[in-house]
């Protein structure tokens, strides 16, 4: 009996880790679809992995067949959004794109949040 | 900004409690608002920063020129200077100051006055700058969002984040918390 006291956190612990990866899948799923409908064969995500990064993923498959897939991250700075594709290069964002993502984290605050609370009350 | 997202109370007021579940949803939420926030004071501040390099004219305070300690511009300091001189050569014409007194001021050319105020001034300019850091000294400016995007010809997604449209989910998807994705 004395492995419970030690299992029971681990277990707990190990839920909420499981439980924080499937409601960032979840939000990842809404964030994607706040651009519109996904084209078919399409797998879109859009969300904030932390305060200091935004992700956006976007997979497909070309016109050969194959699985194509750009992973694009934000870098929040405190001296400026810089953004990174698959290399290790950052770039620092043009007016339009920041305007643009700006639009985006906007509509990001008015659907994600209100969702996440209503998974809230579910759970 | 319209329907800002008001968040629970009790999700800041009070410790989390609840099942693993609960708190990893309160985490997350506690998380976004946080990152939004601090998303919108950086693209603040950095949309300011490139519409001022982009349209330095819009910005005219922020690109006056350094003031000196006591509040007279590189301008005024040289006009204030003119004037002094020319003081002082109407005192000398009217024999009011000593020929070996503050007369010599007047052979102090102008130009030079001004200049060692423009070279205090960028010097002020250049130390006014944030350092960059090292990591991002090759830093290239991008094209728009929409464009690195590659999309297959047929199957070409709407330009992701030019017109950005609200979707609703048509609840097809369902999580293992059995809500609607």
């Amino acid at each position: 009996m004395n492995f419970l006291p030690k299992l029971s956190p681990r277990n707990d612990q190990q839920r909420e880790i499981d439980a924080h990866n499937e409601v960032l899948r979840y939000v990842a799923k809404v964030g994607g679809q706040l651009f519109g409908p996904i084209p078919k064969g399409h797998r879109r995500e859009f969300f904030n992995l932390d305060k200091h990064t935004w992700v956006w993923h976007e997979e497909w498959v070309d016109n050969h067949g194959q699985r194509q897939a750009v992973m694009t991250q934000y870098h929040i700075r405190p001296d400026g959004i810089l953004k990174s594709q698959g290399d290790q290069t950052y770039r620092r964002i043009s007016h339009a794109e920041l305007h643009n993502l700006y639009q985006a984290v906007e509509l990001y605050e008015e659907v994600v949040p209100p969702a996440l609370d209503r998974l809230l009350q579910r759970v | 900004m319209s329907n800002t997202y008001q968040p629970q109370p009790d999700y800041y007021s009070l410790p989390r409690t609840g099942s693993p579940e609960q708190i990893a949803v309160m985490s997350i939420i506690e998380q976004t608002i946080s990152s939004i926030a601090y998303f919108r004071e950086t693209a603040s501040r950095a949309d300011a920063d490139i519409e001022e390099a982009l349209h330095p004219e819009r910005f005219p305070l922020r690109n006056r020129p350094v003031q000196l300690e006591n509040s007279v511009g590189v301008s005024e300091l040289t006009q204030h200077h003119s004037d002094l001189i020319n003081d002082l050569a109407e005192a000398r014409a009217r024999n009011e100051l000593d020929a070996a007194g503050p007369l010599q001021m007047a052979h102090v050319p102008v130009e030079q006055l001004a200049a060692a105020a423009t070279q205090e001034a960028h010097q002020t300019f250049e130390t006014a700058v944030p350092p960059q850091p090292a990591q991002f000294a090759a830093v290239q400016p991008l094209a728009p969002m929409e464009q690195p995007q590659p999309q297959p010809q047929a199957e070409r997604a709407p330009a992701p984040l030019e017109q950005p449209t609200f979707f609703v989910p048509d609840g097809s998807n369902h999580n293992n918390f059995g809500l609607a994705a």
